[in-house]
């Protein structure tokens, strides 16, 4: 659909509600996925869907309703449903009405490649075999997806707000697998040309190769690199426990009460910048409003959280442009988190090192002390013993259980380079680099 | 056969698909969210569409769109059978499925009272009564939640399979935070964190849950826990809970037997298992009372269905027997490879994703103790209960979890509260190391909603039936500084 038709239906749309104030949001997406798993494809897929979520207000009452019926029928019927729903409501002394349309920065965030939405599952399939044939060349077993996605966020408002943004999204992951040993690959972008396929897989087999009849290590306190991938899952973890408003709620926010202090090493900076376009920007949020940047960590010292309108008025600042869907249980959320650039790169990293482990990827983490942003999980994908600033072996997986805070204050070094990381959400990225962190606690063993 | 499914079946034999089935979709779901006694949220949302899957030249092909019309059909049709072909670039042999007997067949819902008949006024008054009876002084959060699901699905298949199943499904809970001068928080819930219970039930399931009579309970446990002793650190026995069992046997049962994840298909995302083919009929997973099943069957389990959504119908398998590893969660494609008959988990998230092996109702069969018994048989340990953290390695075998509350055990009574319960092991030895479970009284299916798998992102409805149960010599209170 182009912005114009999508925009004339939902602004059709509007005219059929009889609340104080209505707010539509659509998401249309076709999106492609093809999935392969021990060298062969076993699932390739598409999927062309939309989504009609409107909020309508009556006085203090606020309901909602959803459709995938995207016809002038169906979002007429949308709309009412959601007015009825507010008449059944009641007040919500909280609410601070619909925000008001704010100026949103469009002509220089780009994001859409028409290459990337007109690519064909051969296209994908291609790049797949690569990965495969580069395992198999190695006697591994390759797993991963290639998935392409073409993508619209329309918001209109009755209160004036009109905002749209496609974009699209390429992503080549690779896992490749030998007996007791696997690496990983990925790499993300909105233009499908970007995407390496030779370059992943071949990253992700130098890891499974190299990671070949792991060692075992004792649990502890060591001195670690993490790629960036580690990274985002820990920075995955934050967003959730406690970058946002929402978190400042429910006392996970280790931002709380220490803005301007010195909390983390003076080279961690950590932030959300929806209209950088070295991420995969979106410059407005789920109300419409637009995407403002904002500070968590600068030279380590405490910054602010996101909010959207909700949490803004009832906290007494302004909407930073963070609102997810409405309504939702998340609260307002950071799409596109960067952590600022150092000056060194992991071989750097590892040779500053005389014990302690490389790590690829974590996985499963989950927050074991929210309030203090201690989470766990385990590495996996590749994960090496450094000894004398070389990596010599390939280990066993560990569990860590680690303070987030504790780890930025342990800090010590970051890489100039960055991965742009596509969001799982289907919008935005992450944009991280390696770190060399001292003392990070593991807690276990694999088997 | 309906006109629109018959259509797409007659459209992809055309196009030369040797298999082809059709799941035609209209879902309803309400979530009713509650803050303090104020309404947060209420959702109603439509969802209406097909998902076609296609197999041509030997290999798998899916389409799907949110657009029911005739012309649509045709495109994802011819989109899905284009699919396949792309497919069969990589292909190393064609896909086989497994026979099944070809059905027609209506299934009713099992719901006495349709939620959905239920005024929103007085879910949300029932909620609001709930979180202000929890905001007692020293709780900073009360919320609570409902969820309501109605769906119709047809499934239609090149196997002249046309089978209607419609369901119901109502959840609900309440927890309570409470926060410390000093900074410490800490939540309770009920009936089970997160969403709270879900069942194939209707409203009257959530009435049976009484949530205005806990309330107030739950939330004094939220504060009891501010000023409760820290979890002690090292070997202990555990008698975990029924609640926190549902996300032992989750994590470490239930996904680590799911065939296409041991056949390295999850790779990517999940990982694999440690329950490899090797292991069939011969691994001992738990001790001899150890008994795990797989069941399609049981009423009202959320996890529970008649028809999966490759049109297999549903029935109850032992995962685990008397300890030993005997079964797999399985698929028309997948089953075959290991000798195994298709048992009915494989499911799709709605209309627009292709189904994959997913768990159905995954149970720990009940034992012969009471309560009483269980905690008896323990000289120094904790019961835990009330799930709150969880992570479990890419095998399936290293976990760690953490629950709202435990209590010390000493002498064979229950003594103090515990705050910040955590555990950990190994799958295999943590089962083996099971010496009690308790009897049917004490066994409850919990519903859970929220279990993530696949790429792009599945969410299905699975159960798990529990009883509390003792495991020995287990490693508490994980250190982390």
């Amino acid at each position: 659909m182009s912005k114009e038709q999508l925009h004339g239906l939902m602004r059709d749309a509007l005219k059929a509600s009889d609340a104080d104030q209505t707010e539509i949001v659509a998401m249309t997406s076709s999106s492609a996925l093809t999935w392969y798993a021990e060298n062969i494809i076993h699932q390739n897929v598409a999927e062309h869907t939309a989504q009609v979520q409107v909020r309508a207000v009556v006085g203090k009452k606020v309901g909602s309703a959803s459709t995938t019926d995207c016809s002038p029928e169906g979002l007429e019927l949308v709309v009412q449903q959601a007015a009825q729903a507010a008449r059944l409501m009641t007040d919500d002394p909280d609410f601070p009405g619909l925000p008001s349309p704010q100026p949103i920065a469009t002509e220089c965030i780009g994001g859409w490649v028409a290459a990337t939405a007109a690519s064909r599952p051969e296209e994908r399939v291609l790049a797949v075999k690569k990965v495969i044939r580069r395992s198999e060349r190695e006697g591994l077993r390759a797993a991963g997806t290639y998935r392409v996605q073409d993508s619209e966020l329309a918001v209109v408002s009755s209160m004036g707000v009109s905002a749209y943004h496609q974009y699209t999204v390429a992503a080549l992951k690779a896992v490749v697998m030998g007996d007791d040993s696997s690496g990983y690959g990925l790499m993300s972008s909105a233009d499908i040309a970007d995407i390496d396929p030779d370059a992943v897989g071949e990253r992700a087999v130098l890891t499974a190769v190299e990671t070949r009849h792991p060692v075992e290590i004792e649990p502890g306190a060591f001195e670690v690199v993490l790629s960036p991938f580690a990274v985002e899952e820990l920075m995955g973890m934050l967003a959730y426990l406690a970058l946002s408003a929402r978190s400042v709620e429910q006392h996970t926010c280790f931002l709380e009460g220490h803005e301007g202090e010195q909390i983390a090493a003076p080279i961690v900076s950590l932030y959300d910048d929806g209209l950088d376009p070295s991420g995969m920007p979106v410059p407005f949020d789920f109300e419409g409003m637009p995407k403002h940047r904002v500070d968590f960590l600068t030279a380590g010292r405490g910054g602010s959280v996101v909010y959207d309108s909700y949490y803004a008025a009832k906290m007494g600042r302004v909407t930073t442009g963070h609102s997810l869907q409405q309504p939702n249980d998340m609260g307002p959320y950071p799409l596109n988190i960067f952590m600022g650039a150092g000056d060194s790169n992991e071989a750097d990293m590892v040779s500053h090192i005389e014990r302690g482990i490389y790590v690829t990827r974590f996985w499963y983490g989950n927050p074991v002390e929210p309030q203090r942003a201690v989470v766990t999980g385990t590495t996996r994908d590749g994960t090496y013993l450094i000894e004398n600033g070389r990596k010599t072996h390939g280990l066993r997986n560990l569990r860590f259980t680690q303070g987030l805070v504790d780890m930025f204050a342990h800090t010590v070094e970051i890489s100039r380079e960055r991965a742009v990381l596509a969001s799982s959400f289907g919008i935005g990225a992450m944009v991280l680099p390696s770190i060399r962190v001292e003392e990070f606690q593991f807690t276990g063993v694999t088997r | 056969m309906d006109k629109f499914t018959e259509r797409v079946i007659a459209g992809a034999r055309r196009l030369g698909a040797s298999y082809c089935d059709c799941r035609l979709i209209d879902m309803e779901r309400e979530d009713v969210s509650v803050v303090g006694g104020a309404p947060r949220a209420v959702v109603h949302a439509h969802q209406r569409g097909f998902g076609v899957r296609v197999i041509a030249n030997g290999a798998w092909g899916f389409s799907s769109s949110s657009v029911v019309s005739d012309a649509e059909a045709d495109h994802i049709v011819e989109e899905a059978v284009d699919i396949a072909h792309a497919s069969a670039l990589a292909k190393k042999k064609d896909v086989l499925l497994a026979p099944v007997s070809s059905c027609e067949d209506m299934v009713p819902h099992q719901a006495e009272v349709d939620p959905f008949t239920i005024a929103d006024s007085q879910k949300i008054g029932l909620l609001a009564e709930a979180t202000r009876a929890m905001m007692l002084p020293g709780v900073v959060l009360a919320r609570g939640q409902m969820q309501f699901v109605k769906e119709r699905k047809i499934f239609a298949s090149s196997e002249d399979a046309y089978i209607i199943q419609d369901r119901i499904e109502s959840g609900a809970g309440i927890s309570a935070m409470a926060a410390s001068e000093q900074g410490g928080v800490q939540v309770r819930s009920y009936p089970m964190a997160f969403s709270g219970d879900n069942a194939q039930s209707g409203w009257e399931f959530v009435d049976a849950m009484r949530l205005l009579e806990h309330a107030e309970p739950t939330a004094r446990e939220a504060l009891a826990l501010l000023s409760a002793k820290p979890c002690p650190s090292g070997f202990k026995d555990l008698v975990v809970g029924s609640q926190q069992l549902a996300l032992q046997v989750h994590e470490s049962c239930g996904h680590p037997s799911e065939l296409d994840r041991v056949m390295g298909m999850e790779a990517s995302f999940a990982g694999t298992s440690f329950l490899t083919p090797d292991k069939k009929g011969s691994f001992r997973y738990g001790s001899d009372i150890v008994n795990l099943t797989a069941d399609c069957t049981i009423p009202h389990a959320l996890g529970g269905l008649v028809y999966d959504d490759e049109g297999v119908k549903g029935r109850r398998v032992y995962l685990v027997r008397n300890g030993i590893f005997e079964y797999y969660l399985n698929s028309r494609a997948s089953a075959p490879v290991v000798g195994e008959e298709p048992m009915g988990a494989m499911r799709a998230d709605g209309f627009a994703r292709s189904p994959i092996v997913r768990m159905v109702s995954i149970n720990l069969e009940p034992g012969d103790l009471t309560f009483e018994q269980l905690i008896g048989g323990v000289e120094d340990g904790l019961y835990v209960d009330g799930i709150k953290s969880w992570s479990i390695d890419d095998q399936r075998l290293n976990f760690q979890f953490g629950s709202e509350i435990a209590w010390e055990i000493r002498g064979g009574k229950l003594q103090d509260m515990v705050r910040n319960p955590t555990y950990t092991g190994v799958t295999y030895e943590f089962w083996r190391s099971c010496d009690g479970i308790g009897g049917p009284g004490l066994y409850h299916v919990w519903g859970v909603d929220n279990c993530g798998k696949g790429e792009p992102m599945q969410v299905a409805h699975v159960s798990h039936g529990t009883s509390p149960a003792r495991f020995r010599h287990v490693q508490v209170g994980v250190l982390h500084e």
